[in-house]
C-alpha cells in the first residue's frame, strides 16, 4: 500500500478505531446490561457480515456455510478451553479449525465457476451439523458447556476488537491490488484470468481467511453464550445472518456491513417487542427489497447521489486543463 | 530473440490447435500473425501468455519460461490484448487499468495510469465511466491501455481491429505504431490481413495449427499465392 493510498483509508481507519474504543468503553461509562449486550451483538454481526463480505462480496461466490464455519470455531474454542488450554491458544485453535474446514470445502469447489462452491457451502453446513451431533467430544445433541467461568467483558471487548479490525481489513483491501484482483474475478472470471491472476489460488486463500475470521467471531460468541447446542450453533440463521448483512448494507464496502448490521440488529429488537414471531419474514422481506430496489445494498444506494453531486463538476476542470 | 518459442503443441482435449510451431520475435520487432479462422493463432499467443496447458519450449529474455504462471511472465514484461476486449464491463475505466496493474507496485500503477492517461487523453476524461457504457473504440483503447499498465516489451495483440470502423482501426494501428517506435516489441494475431502487412516487419502465416509460410510482411502482402490459400 503507497502512502497516498494508505492516506485515504486514514480517516477511515481513525473512525473506526474511535467507534470500537467508544463500544468497548460501554461499562466504564455506566452503560445498561442491555445496551452492552446489544453492542455486542452488533459487533457480533459486523464481524459475521465482514467475514462474508470478504469472500462472497468481493469474489462474488455465495457462502452458506459461514454460520458453520463460525461454529466450528465456537466448538473448538470451548472444547480447547475445557481441555485446560489459555485464553489465546484455544481462540487461535478457533480459528485454525474454521480454516481447515474452509479448505476442504473450498479445494474442493472452487476450481469450479459458478454455483458449485455454493451447493458444497450448504452440504458442508449440513454435514457439520449431523457430525456435531454425533461426535462424543462435542457433547452431542446435549450440547456443551464451558467448564471455567470468564468476566463477560473478554468476550464483549474481543468482539469489537474484531469488528473493528475485520472492517478496517475490508477498507484497506478494497484499496489494495489484491483488492482489485477479487473484484475483477467477480467481474469476469476469464477476463481476470486472461490477466494473469490466479484465479482458483486467490478464491481459495480468501475464503481461507474470510473463514479465519468467522471462526474468531465463532469463538468469542462461543465464551459469551459459554454453552453450545449445535442445533442453535449450526443453524442456516447464523449463515443467513453472515449474508443478509453485506446484502442489505452494501457489499464488497467496508461500511456495508456496519450500516447492514445496525439495521438488523435495530429491526431484531423492535420485533422482539411487537412481533417476535415475524422476525425472519421481515429479515426476508427487507433482504427481497433491497435486491429488488437497491441491488448495491444501502450504502452505495445513498452515496450515489453524493458521488454523483461532487463528481460532476469534474471532468470540466479536467478538460479546462487540457492542453 | 526477446521471444523464442519451439515446436509448441497446444491440445484441447483430443483437438490439436496449434501443431508444432516454432517462431522467433527479435527484440523491437513487429511480428504478424495471420491466417484462416481456426488456424491455432490465439491459442498460439495463450499459450505464450501461460492461459494453456502446452507442450513443447518457450524463452522470453533468454529464460525459459514455459513452467511459469501467467501473472510471473506478465510481471517479467509480456503483456496481452485477449480477443473480444475482455473488458470488466460494470467496472469503472480506471478499475480496469488497475487491474491491468495487478502485478505492479503500488508506485509503478500511479506512473502507468499516468501514462496510459497521456496516451489516451480520452480514457482521462471518462475515468469515473463504467467500461460497458464506453463506445466501441474506447473499449478497445482501454483494452490496449490495461495491457499497457504494467509497462509491458512484448505485447501480444489478439484481433485488435475486431468490431471497429475502418477510422478507428487507422487510429489503433496508429496508437501501436507510436508504441513500436518507442521500442515496444509486437507479436500480433490479427485477421485485417491488409493493415498488419502494411505495419509489421516480419510476418508468419499460420493455418492448421502450423506455421506455413515466413518472411518480411511486404513480401507476404504481395504474395499474392499466400493471400489466396490461407487467407481469403
Amino acid at each position: 500500500m503507497s502512502g497516498r493510498a494508505l492516506r485515504t483509508v486514514l480517516p477511515g481507519l481513525l473512525l473506526i478505531a474511535a467507534l470500537a474504543l467508544l463500544a468497548a468503553s460501554l461499562p466504564a461509562f455506566g452503560a445498561s446490561r442491555y445496551a452492552q449486550t446489544l453492542v455486542y451483538y452488533l459487533a457480533y454481526d459486523i464481524v459475521l457480515g465482514q467475514s462474508w463480505n470478504l469472500m462472497s462480496g468481493m469474489t462474488g461466490y455465495v457462502s452458506f456455510a459461514h454460520g458453520a464455519l463460525a461454529g466450528l470455531g465456537a466448538y473448538a474454542t470451548v472444547i480447547a478451553m475445557n481441555a485446560g488450554w489459555p485464553v489465546p491458544a484455544a481462540l487461535a485453535g478457533g480459528c485454525l479449525a474454521s480454516v481447515a474446514g474452509s479448505f476442504v470445502v473450498g479445494a474442493s469447489s472452487l476450481r469450479l465457476r459458478g454455483v458449485a462452491f455454493t451447493f458444497a457451502t450448504l452440504f458442508f453446513q449440513q454435514l457439520a451439523l449431523l457430525i456435531l451431533r454425533k461426535l462424543p467430544l462435542s457433547g452431542g445433541p446435549g450440547g456443551l458447556a464451558l467448564q471455567d467461568i470468564l468476566p463477560l467483558a473478554l468476550p464483549q471487548i474481543l468482539m469489537v476488537a474484531l469488528a473493528a479490525l475485520a472492517t478496517a481489513g475490508v477498507l484497506i483491501l478494497r484499496r489494495s491490488r489484491l483488492g482489485i484482483r477479487l473484484l475483477a474475478i467477480r467481474e469476469d472470471e476469464d477476463a481476470a484470468a486472461a490477466l494473469g491472476i490466479g484465479v482458483t489460488r486467490l478464491k481459495l486463500g480468501v475464503f481461507c481467511a474470510s473463514a479465519a475470521i468467522a471462526g474468531a467471531a465463532g469463538a468469542a460468541h462461543g465464551l459469551f453464550t459459554a454453552s453450545l447446542y449445535p442445533d442453535d450453533v449450526f443453524s442456516v440463521d447464523v449463515s443467513l445472518t453472515a449474508l443478509a448483512v453485506p446484502m442489505i448494507g452494501g457489499m464488497a464496502t467496508a461500511g456495508g456491513p456496519v450500516a447492514g448490521a445496525a439495521l438488523l440488529v435495530g429491526i431484531g429488537e423492535l420485533l422482539q417487542i411487537f412481533a417476535p414471531s415475524l422476525h425472519l419474514v421481515v429479515i426476508g422481506a427487507l433482504l427481497l427489497a433491497v435486491v429488488l430496489f437497491m441491488p448495491r445494498g444501502l450504502l452505495p444506494f445513498l452515496a450515489a447521489p453524493l458521488r454523483r453531486l461532487s463528481a460532476a463538476p469534474q471532468p470540466a476542470a479536467e478538460r479546462g486543463t487540457a492542453p | 530473440m526477446m521471444l523464442r518459442v519451439e515446436t509448441l503443441e497446444v491440445r484441447y482435449g483430443r483437438a490439436v490447435a496449434v501443431a508444432g510451431a516454432s517462431l522467433a520475435v527479435p527484440a523491437g520487432g513487429w511480428v504478424a500473425l495471420v491466417g484462416p479462422n481456426g488456424a491455432g493463432k490465439t491459442s498460439l499467443l495463450r499459450a505464450v501468455m501461460g492461459l494453456a496447458r502446452h507442450r513443447g519450449r518457450i524463452w522470453f529474455d533468454g529464460a525459459d519460461i514455459g513452467a511459469l504462471p501467467a501473472w510471473e511472465r506478465q510481471r517479467r514484461g509480456i503483456g496481452y490484448v485477449p480477443e473480444g476486449r475482455q473488458l470488466f464491463a460494470q467496472m469503472t475505466v480506471e478499475e480496469n487499468l488497475r487491474v491491468g496493474g495487478h502485478v505492479c507496485p503500488p508506485r509503478d500503477v500511479a506512473a502507468g495510469l499516468a501514462r496510459v492517461y497521456a496516451m489516451f487523453p480520452r480514457l482521462a476524461e471518462r475515468r469515473g465511466q463504467t467500461a460497458g457504457t464506453l463506445s466501441g473504440g474506447e473499449q478497445q483503447m482501454l483494452a490496449l491501455g490495461r495491457a499497457l499498465m504494467p509497462a509491458p516489451r512484448l505485447l501480444l495483440i489478439d484481433e485488435i481491429s475486431w468490431g471497429l470502423m475502418p477510422i478507428l482501426v487507422a487510429r489503433v494501428f496508429a496508437h501501436l505504431a507510436e508504441l513500436h517506435a518507442a521500442g515496444l516489441t509486437i507479436l500480433q494475431a490479427e485477421q485485417n490481413t491488409h493493415e498488419v502487412l502494411r505495419h509489421a516487419g516480419q510476418a508468419m502465416v499460420m493455418a492448421g495449427g502450423r506455421i506455413e509460410i515466413e518472411g518480411p510482411a511486404g513480401e507476404i502482402a504481395r504474395d499474392r499465392r499466400v493471400v489466396e490459400t490461407y487467407v481469403g
